[in-house]
């Protein structure tokens, strides 16, 4: 490869995945579509697969969660959440709907507070970028104690009695780690100010 | 302290729930009771959301790639180009008022009676319950409970977990007082005798993954037969 073509390659790396669900749900851009399918098809079904699903259903449902990012793409707020966090939330509710066969309750928020939304200040593209630089991954910012834990909880897909139970830790000791943890990572985001 | 700070410095907090909520882990009654707390709280909304974003950090950085089928971004493009398939859409429900009661949203969409009043079934002196009816499968119970003024509901203690919501009124037990919009969480280390407002009474959500066991001898009549 030659390095001017991996310098254009970098160059449509640096378009964000907020900016190409954006693309897709006010353009219908399949060629965003494609980029951000080849980033997250492959994740989502290794997420899928390590929530204990199987092959072929991981691929089934993993297709599923594309085809509902370009259904709801349209819908995506940037001020609300990372693309990340988003297609994350597609994929568990339709995970659910597919093996516990009911449509999760959502909450209602007649009123968004003002606290949830990334200010018009904090969204210019390059200070998103530092601070996603800064917090790549908020699981880093915890004890190994309660990041296992929280992995465990998303990996697995069980609830925090039965990790107890598993793991063989008293329940009130798994309660308070997972206290703690969420604690510091809203702390983390709150100093940052780097909700998305 | 803000109200985010107080909810999570309770020792009985609900953090716990709270992650289990956004990883999908809890079941539909679980959810339910989870969905209408937030509802009326929107400050607890922000640790739900903290938890969602460590979910798409573990999605986007912590998941190797699989190998997806080869033409597995054809099929979705041809999904795509194909006849509008038919979306799930959730039942979209409003807040209503039942029985004098505001009822968000999420739990509004569970209370769909023929009529308006909720068909109370009597439990105990001074107690009503109502089921409420969720998906086949579903390992918890979702109730309505109503408390008359001044009840006080037999001591017990609890083989799983109890979530209760207060919606109206408000109860006291030996843990605390709980008034609209708060939750308790008790398990097995918690052993109560609820006892309602004496003037405004109480109406609860509450949602219980085993059956209590209440204490004494009342409560060696009432185990086999209540399985509340």
């Amino acid at each position: 490869m030659s390095a001017p073509e991996k310098i254009e390659q970098d160059e449509v790396a640096s378009v964000s995945h907020e900016e190409l669900l954006r693309r897709i749900g006010q353009n219908q851009d399949r060629e965003a579509f494609i980029e951000l399918f080849n980033y997250f098809a492959p994740r989502l079904k290794s997420f899928l697969l390590r929530n204990g699903l199987r092959e072929d259903r991981a691929e089934d449902l993993m297709q599923d969660v594309m085809l509902t990012v370009w259904n709801r793409a349209a819908d995506y707020n940037e001020r609300l959440a990372k693309a990340s966090t988003w297609i994350f939330t597609i994929a568990r509710n339709r995970r659910i709907d597919y093996l516990r066969k009911f449509s999760r309750p959502e909450p209602s928020l007649e009123v968004v507070p003002e606290e949830f939304l990334q200010s018009e200040e904090k969204a210019d593209p390059v200070t998103k970028r530092e601070e996603r630089k800064t917090i790549a991954n908020l699981l880093e910012t915890l004890s190994p104690e309660q990041a296992e834990l929280i992995r465990k909880s998303f990996f697995e897909d069980k609830a925090h009695g039965a990790i107890a139970n598993e793991m063989n830790i008293p329940l009130g000791t798994v309660k308070s780690r997972i206290r703690l943890g969420l604690q510091k990572m809203r702390d983390t985001l709150k100093d940052k100010e780097a909700w998305l | 302290m803000t109200n985010a700070e107080m909810i999570a410095d309770n020792p009985r907090c609900c953090l716990p729930l709270l992650l289990d909520y956004a990883c999908g882990a809890l079941d539909e009654a679980q959810s339910l009771v989870i969905a209408t707390y937030i509802s009326m709280n929107p400050s607890v909304h922000s640790f739900v959301q903290v938890c969602e974003k460590a979910g798409g950090d573990l999605l986007a950085r912590e998941c190797g790639e699989t190998t997806v089928k080869q033409d597995a971004l054809q099929a979705v493009l041809a999904r795509i180009d194909g006849k509008k398939e038919p979306q799930i859409e959730k039942p979209c429900c409003k807040p209503r008022t039942c029985c004098e009661i505001e009822v968000p949203a999420p739990l509004a969409r569970y209370l769909a009676f023929a009529g308006h009043d909720v068909p109370w079934q009597p439990l105990l002196t001074g107690m009503h319950q109502y089921r409420i009816p969720v998906s086949r499968g579903t390992r918890s119970i979702a109730r309505l409970v109503k408390l008359a003024p001044a009840v006080k509901v037999p001591a017990h203690n609890h083989r799983g977990i109890e979530i209760t919501l207060v919606l109206h009124g408000s109860f006291h037990d030996e843990t605390g007082a709980y008034k609209r919009g708060d939750i308790s969480v008790a398990d097995s280390s918690i052993h109560h005798a609820p006892v309602a407002d004496a003037q405004t009474g109480c109406v609860c959500l509450t949602v219980t993954d085993a059956p209590l066991r209440f204490a004494g001898l009342l409560g060696s009549l009432l185990n086999p037969f209540l399985r509340f």
